[in-house]
């Protein structure tokens, strides 16, 4: 069963002086099976970044319908959302996003606090997840004295303490350099190993390589995707770089 | 042509940091306009020379001082501030090719613009307020008002060449400081912060500083020991109120992090670690704040205490409006042949007759002319298991703490001015506390009190005496004695103490005058008492054939309570003119600080909307933690207003106001006015805050 489906998504910006309308996305429709690792990729302008805004509930569409495991998004008031999207869905910025007024330990847990967890069983769901991502000696330090990362893992901790449906990543590469990218790779595989789906905007061809499916999107579309299959990452970056140069060509879609 | 770009540089940086500039041009203009009043105030002869005006003059100039510092104080204070924000821009321009001493110009034109507009506002803005604060002060002194408008031109230029200084200082400080700092750290991007520390000595030196000022405070029993402590209780609190906000504040919300069951809860987390960051920047503001706050508190409660209960402390030494008018006389004469020194009275008819034709000759009539009280006054000390009397050395200003004051009184003097029937038994007297916190002195003296050979049983304790005593900065007491011989019985007693006086007992006599108003009117210089000491010198010399040192007493109502309001509406109004400026510190402190939190809580604000947080739920966090960074200065006051509260009536004891439900009520109404006006200064930054943060 898909756990996220995405119907004939359309999103028109109306710009604030002059009433210019801007189209973001034209048509998308796509959907994310449970388990799944998709990776979009596109260009600056090509819409994916409004596309996550209205995964995450942050935006609404135009018109077009978003299902999270069969309920729809634009249903769910706006006192709920925020309920919903924390017990629903887990983050994973560019820029971490880490509070620096919290420790480690407390950045990871502030959404099972916001949520009402018990302060007794805090520390036995942080342990498992911080162990798995190799922060937990890390847990009462403070983000500025930690590499970007461990910020990262850090900021992946906090996505999954929840255990979302579904965990939404904004180029978590963005800011890493290549031997943190790498790691942090290896554990968006890990944790998509154990059944957690996950669904990553990047620019990376190399991020998008570790995916199990990459969507391509240009001018507001799905222009075309490619599955793993039995690729090996590497012959999955040969696919997915082939592509780019078509889609930066100006190629026709296949 | 070069410099017409730099100053359009320059003033186009004013305006694009209006948000920091108005702020600090404002409370610099108010700076500027106050101390250019004050200033005036002390030099206008017109102030001089209206009645009750003579005391405005040095009131200023103490009230000056004070000015004087916290200006020092608050412009290096919004300088550093502006400095900060402004650090990246002028890197930026030092990146973009300009040399630092191009920078140094902008710099300096955009102090001197700031500093000129300051400057001009300032006085234009005291000039015309001058006018209102002459009316004012004739409204306190109740005077004719004085008209016409007036500018001191000494006190112009010495205030536009001092803040002229004080601004110069300031930017030669930053230019220091720009010529210091590299261009990658002018651009540098804040790192994250360093987590406050714990600072455990700084955290017992407050408590210790704090505990003993208020300590000291509590226990003052006695008017001599509250003068004693009060400043060093004054600065031991205002330095354990910096040392708590700075370390205290920061261990208590550490001690509540540590608390899982408490910090893990939804509302409690983000507000206590962002609370712990907050005050860690902000220790220092908020304590000045909460000092100030007191400040203004103490002032103006006291201040508009001590006027409006000036007809209260009137009629409390005027026998409760039965006299308006004390006088008396006594004669030092020396006897050769004794080698001694004697006092003699001056005759009761010769004052009657010499008081009647001095209120006549002032367009009065006297209509009641009787002893008020004989009374033979002595100190008191308790020595050897006795009762040991002896005179009061005049010059004496801090006597021995197990001193007392007596006065004594005959149970018929007493009968007869209050109606009060005291009649004891033999060897058995009344007392009445004449401080307002005496202890009882049936257990002082054990129920026994020996003058001399004789021993009286204390008796009862009654409620009014009508004294004037000057000294009640020690426990003093009338003693209401049985007999006129038990009265002579003490004074022979005091003079073998005292081997001085031949009679150390006084006559004073209570005078009631058709209409004291007229007097005072047709006496606007004061004369009448020179006639009456120059009536009293006549008699002495005519009597005695010899210029003879005389002492003649006159107290009237009329000239106390033109000094009463000379000095305490003096007081009044620098009380006000302080905590204006006491406010301006206030506002621009609170002020500043919301902008440079705002920028900081604005990236808080987005990440913790990210991570799940809706709005509301977002702005709610925020806005409880401010409410109680803000609240704390105040609550800190009003407890430091709390503490002093019984010291502070124990001082104004001195100065004869007993009226504590007066006071009580000044000091609530005070803090409601301050508490409100803070609101507003709050409501008003808050406004600046919410739009950055959005």
């Amino acid at each position: 069963m898909a756990i996220l489906q995405v119907e004939n998504l359309k999103k028109i910006y109306t710009t604030r002086f002059g009433g210019n309308k801007v189209q973001a996305l034209s048509n998308v429709t796509f959907s994310v099976e449970k388990g799944e690792y998709v990776a979009i990729m596109g260009e600056s302008g090509s819409g994916k970044t409004t596309l996550l805004n209205i995964l995450a509930a942050l935006d609404r569409p135009t018109s077009g319908k978003v299902f999270l495991e069969g309920r729809e998004l634009s249903a769910i008031k706006e006192s709920e959302m925020a309920t919903f999207r924390r017990e629903n869905l887990g983050f994973v910025f560019q820029e971490f996003n880490l509070l620096d007024t919290f420790s480690i330990r407390d950045n990871i847990l502030l959404p099972l606090v916001l949520n009402g967890a018990k302060a007794s069983d805090l520390e036995a769901k942080l342990l498992p997840i911080a162990k798995k991502l190799g922060i937990d000696d890390l847990l009462s330090k403070f983000p500025y004295e930690v590499s970007g990362g461990q910020k990262q893992r850090t900021a992946v901790a906090r996505a999954l303490i929840t255990d979302p449906k579904l965990i939404l990543a904004d180029e978590p590469t963005g800011a890493l350099d290549s031997k943190s990218t790498d790691e942090l790779l290896r554990v968006f595989r890990q944790i998509n190993e154990m059944g957690q789906t996950i669904l990553m905007v990047t620019h990376s061809t190399k991020a998008a390589s570790h995916a199990s499916r990459v969507l391509f999107i240009r001018d507001g579309e799905v222009f075309h995707q490619i599955y793993r299959g039995d690729c090996t990452n590497e012959q999955l970056y040969q696919k997915i770089s082939d592509t780019l140069t078509l889609l930066t060509t100006g190629g026709e879609q296949r | 042509m070069k410099i017409g770009l730099f100053f359009r540089l320059a003033w186009s940086n004013l305006k694009k940091n209006h948000q920091l500039y108005i702020p600090h041009i404002l409370a610099g203009t108010g700076l500027v306009g106050i101390f250019y009043i004050m200033m005036t105030l002390a030099k206008d002869e017109r102030i001089k020379n209206i009645k009750g005006g003579y005391a405005i003059p040095d009131i200023m100039m103490i009230g000056i001082w004070v000015v004087v510092l916290l200006s020092v104080i608050l412009v290096f204070f919004t300088n550093s501030f502006l400095m900060k924000q402004r650090t990246r821009e002028y890197g930026m321009y030092n990146v973009l090719g300009m040399e630092k001493r191009h920078v140094g110009r902008i710099m300096f034109l955009e102090s001197l613009i700031s500093t000129v507009i300051s400057i001009v506002l300032g006085i234009l803005f005291g000039i015309l307020v001058y006018k209102l604060c002459c009316l004012f002060i004739c409204k306190i002194l109740r005077v004719e008002t004085i008209l016409g408008f007036y500018v001191n031109w000494e006190s112009l230029w010495k205030t536009a060449a001092g803040f002229g200084a004080m601004y110069l200082a300031a930017f030669l400080w930053n230019r220091i400081r720009l010529a210091r700092l590299r261009p990658v750290e002018l651009l540098s991007a804040q790192a994250g912060e360093k987590e406050p520390k714990t600072k455990w000595i700084l955290l017992l030196i407050g408590l210790a500083t704090l505990g003993t000022g208020y300590y000291l405070a509590l226990t003052a029993e006695s008017p001599v020991k509250a003068i004693k402590v009060f400043f060093i209780a004054v600065i031991l609190v205002i330095v354990g109120t910096y040392a708590l906000f700075l370390a205290g504040s920061i261990a208590f919300l550490k001690f509540l992090r540590r608390r899982k069951g408490f910090y893990y809860r939804r509302t409690n987390m983000i507000a206590v670690s962002d609370l712990l960051y907050r005050m860690k920047q902000n220790a220092v503001g908020l304590a000045s704040i909460a000092i100030l706050a007191t400040g203004v508190l103490v002032m103006i409660s006291t201040t508009v205490s001590l006027y409006s209960g000036a007809e209260d402390s009137l009629k409390h030494s005027f026998m409760d409006g039965k006299a308006d008018l004390f006088v008396s006389a006594t004669i030092h004469s020396y006897a050769e042949d004794e080698k001694k020194w004697h006092m003699e009275l001056v005759p009761e008819d010769v004052l009657r007759e010499n008081t009647e034709r001095i209120i006549e000759k002032y367009g009065s009539k006297v209509t009641s002319f009787h002893a008020a009280w004989n009374v033979a006054e002595s100190f008191c000390l308790e020595k050897d298991g006795s009762t040991h009397l002896f005179l009061p050395d005049r010059t004496l200003d801090m006597p021995p703490e197990n001193a007392m004051v007596f006065l004594f009184m005959t149970a018929a003097d007493y009968q007869g001015i209050t109606g009060i029937d005291a009649q004891f038994g033999e060897g058995e007297i009344g007392w009445v506390p004449l401080s307002k916190n005496a202890a009882s002195l049936t257990g002082r003296v054990d129920g026994t009190i020996r003058f001399g050979s004789k021993t009286y049983t204390v008796k009862e304790k009654l409620d009014y005496f009508p004294n004037s005593i000057e000294i009640s900065i020690i426990d003093a007491y009338g003693i209401i004695l049985p007999t006129v011989e038990d009265l002579e019985n003490v004074g022979e007693q005091i003079m073998k103490e005292t081997d001085w006086y031949k009679t150390p007992i006084s006559y004073t006599y209570a005078v009631k005058i058709a209409d004291p108003d007229i007097v005072s009117k047709n006496d606007p210089d004061g004369e009448i008492e020179d006639d009456f000491a120059f009536a009293i010198n006549e008699y002495v010399i005519k009597t005695y054939g010899k210029d003879y040192s005389n002492t003649a007493g006159w107290n009237s109502i009329w000239k106390t309570r033109d000094e009463m309001y000379a000095i305490y509406g003096s007081l009044f109004f620098l009380g006000i003119l302080l905590s204006i400026v006491f406010l301006f510190a206030t506002a621009l402190i609170i002020y500043y600080k919301q902008i440079s939190e705002g920028y900081d809580d604005r990236h808080r604000f987005q990440i913790l909307l990210k991570v799940g947080m809706t709005a509301n739920e977002t702005k709610a966090t925020i806005r409880r933690q401010i409410v109680i960074v803000f609240l704390l200065p105040v609550i800190t006051a009003v407890i430091h207003m709390t503490v002093a509260y019984p010291v502070i009536l124990k001082l104004l004891g001195l100065l004869q106001l007993y009226n504590d439900k007066l006071f009580l009520l000044c000091t609530i109404l005070t803090i409601a006015a301050f508490t409100a006006l803070y609101m507003v200064i709050y409501r008003l930054t808050a406004r600046t805050y919410y739009r950055i943060v959005r």
